[in-house]
């Protein structure tokens, strides 16, 4: 109560906003953690500040090592770093950034230094660790093995081997890998606990990596070159967006023309081995999904011979990919969507071979039920003869007018898909 | 008045419990809304929440402010990676943009104090950053001017600081 009236009256004294200093009468940990959000660097230098400030910097829970062009070398950059790990008080971490833009010559020094960063702030029960680096560093040899990491970002890293297996890693709940080269070598993504994973831009250079995820409620693969990785089970998973890159290996002529049957092997699709789907078997759970594609990649149409089905999937988003080659993939989601309310298609440009419509017959001679659920089809397109065609499926598959609404888009930046427009 | 309340419930938001704040005013919202203050979540637990919950040291223009802001928020810890609400996190960006944007010295402390002290997680992070930001990128001389900060060193015991902390201040 004594300390609300002199907070009272100090609030009086200064209605005018200036004059008291309320920051240095802020409780020791809430000043900590208003420090925590400050490169580490800033953070010493309040140090000097007064005598309230003289030690609260070594109690911050947070490690930021941001080194861009004014970091003079990676000699000078490690000696603040050292100093600053021996002079701390040895707390729990919250969040530890490791921000290089910039490792010059001393790059395998760097390295070391980065490894050794790592392993206090995982020795300091770090919660959440961002590393970026400039030219994909190697910094992870063995399976990580921090208890209580909690998020886990990295950028531009090498990951070989091990790396991605977090199985020591029992809360971790959200990764995002942007632009990491996945070796060879890496078997799989794996994690029990991981929640939320997006993956950007990355390349995957084994054939196949499998991501072993299974409760995953939200994942995001986009833009990623060379082989396509393997999706396991997902029961909880609630949305999924999968975007080719278009380095992607997955991909070749034949599938873009259709005019081979799926049996056809004359091409490097069968750098896909086993029996299971590639993705789609792993998105069989989702409730949204958006795929997003070039007409080449046959991952999708080689996956649709195990017959998936999707029997919780309400709202799919799919671009012109699925008009390729008989509008056969528009045609398999139709059929083996049970409960879908709304279906969303972009149609950029035509794949460019569509096909005749003599060619439906064959496909409306095998008569199936659309979702009773379906509410909305929703089309956005640039060229007349492609919506001619969706029309003609979605009027072929029983699908009244009413319920499609078609929308031209005059010039679609690359702002087209929805999660691009979220951002 | 404050029975009637606990009784009374709104669509999908669950009972009402009122928030009174040191200088009186009163503010009705729902649980949901006042769980997101762990403090008020155990005390609702704790079913000690029927005849109103007292909070002397919140002045009535700052709970203004946290009630706002839990209004705001109230279903995205439900949420829960659930992107169809993509509409309404833009809203929230912008809302949480523009409330931080407008915090000054001295309400932006009182808001830190009132959200520490009812342990809304979210709202503490967002004010501390601001606190952060202010800071950010200054030399000590600006960050004292900036937050009024008195410096109680002689300049003797401030060198010799300097100097012993030299590998931080050697650019």
């Amino acid at each position: 109560m004594a300390d609300r009236k002199k907070c009272k009256a100090a609030a009086v004294a200064t209605t005018d906003g200036g004059g008291e200093d309320r920051i240095s009468a802020l409780p020791d940990e809430v000043l900590q953690r208003a420090l925590s959000f400050l490169p580490s660097r800033d953070v010493v230098r309040t140090c000097v500040l007064s005598r309230r400030w003289r030690h609260q910097w070594k109690s911050v829970p947070a490690l930021r090592i941001y080194a861009f062009d004014d970091c003079r070398d990676v000699q000078h950059l490690s000696d603040f770093v050292t100093n600053f790990l021996l002079r701390r008080n040895r707390l729990a971490l919250h969040e530890c950034d490791i921000i290089c833009f910039d490792e010059g010559d001393g790059c395998e020094v760097f390295r070391e230094n980065a490894r050794q960063w790592i392993r206090y702030a995982v020795s300091c029960q770090v919660r959440v660790l961002r590393v970026s680096v400039e030219a994909h560093t190697r910094l992870f040899g063995a399976p990580l093995k921090a208890q209580r990491l909690k998020r886990l970002e990295l950028f531009s890293v090498e990951l070989g081997a091990f790396s991605l297996d977090f199985s020591s890693c029992r809360e971790l709940e959200e990764l995002e890998l942007g632009g990491c080269i996945i070796k060879d070598k890496v078997k799989r993504i794996l994690s029990e606990s991981l929640r939320r994973l997006r993956i950007e831009g990355c390349d995957f250079f084994r054939n196949r990596t499998r991501i072993s995820c299974p409760n995953l409620i939200s994942l995001e693969i986009t833009d990623f070159t060379l082989y396509t990785p393997v999706l396991m089970s997902m029961p909880s998973l609630a949305s999924a967006f999968i975007r080719f890159g278009e380095h992607c290996a997955d991909s070749c002529d034949c599938y873009y023309y259709g005019e081979f049957g799926p049996d056809y092997t004359g091409c490097h699709h069968s750098t896909v081995k086993g029996n299971g789907t590639v993705l789609l078997n792993g998105l069989s759970d989702a409730i949204q999904l958006e795929l997003i594609s070039g007409a080449g990649v046959f991952i999708f149409r080689r996956d649709f011979r195990c017959c998936p089905t999707f029997n919780k999937l309400k709202t799919l988003l799919l671009n012109e990919w699925c008009m390729a080659a008989d509008s056969s993939a528009l045609i398999y989601f139709l059929q083996h969507s049970p409960v879908l309310e709304k279906l969303t298609l972009q149609l950029r440009k035509s794949p460019r071979t569509m096909v005749k419509r003599g060619s439906m017959n064959k496909n409306q001679n095998e008569k199936f039920l659309v979702s009773k659920h379906l509410k909305l089809v929703e089309i956005k397109y640039c060229e007349d003869e492609m919506v001619q065609q969706v029309l003609h499926v979605l009027s072929a598959c029983g699908i009244p007018s009413e319920k499609i609404i078609i929308q031209r888009i005059s010039s679609w930046a690359s702002g087209g898909f929805s999660f691009e427009q979220r951002k | 008045m404050a029975a009637a309340a606990a009784e009374a419930t709104i669509d999908g938001g669950g009972k009402m419990i009122i928030l009174i704040s040191a200088d009186g005013k009163r503010f009705e919202v729902t649980e949901a809304v006042a769980s997101q203050s762990q403090l008020i979540s155990n005390m609702i637990e704790d079913d000690c929440t029927e005849n109103g919950v007292r909070l002397p040291n919140v002045d009535g223009d700052i709970l203004t402010m946290v009630v706002d802001y839990c209004n705001m928020h109230a279903g995205d810890a439900a949420a829960d990676g659930d992107t169809t609400k993509a509409s309404s996190t833009e809203e929230l960006k912008k809302f949480d943009a523009e409330l931080v944007q407008a915090l000054e010295n001295p309400v932006l402390f009182k808001l830190i104090l009132a959200a520490n002290f009812l342990n809304i997680k979210s709202l503490l992070d967002m004010t501390c950053q601001r606190v952060a930001d202010m800071m950010s990128g200054k030399t000590p001389e600006q960050m004292r001017e900036t937050f009024s900060i008195e410096n109680d060193f002689t300049p003797e015991e401030e060198a010799a600081i300097r100097q012993e902390n030299a590998w931080a201040f050697d650019d």
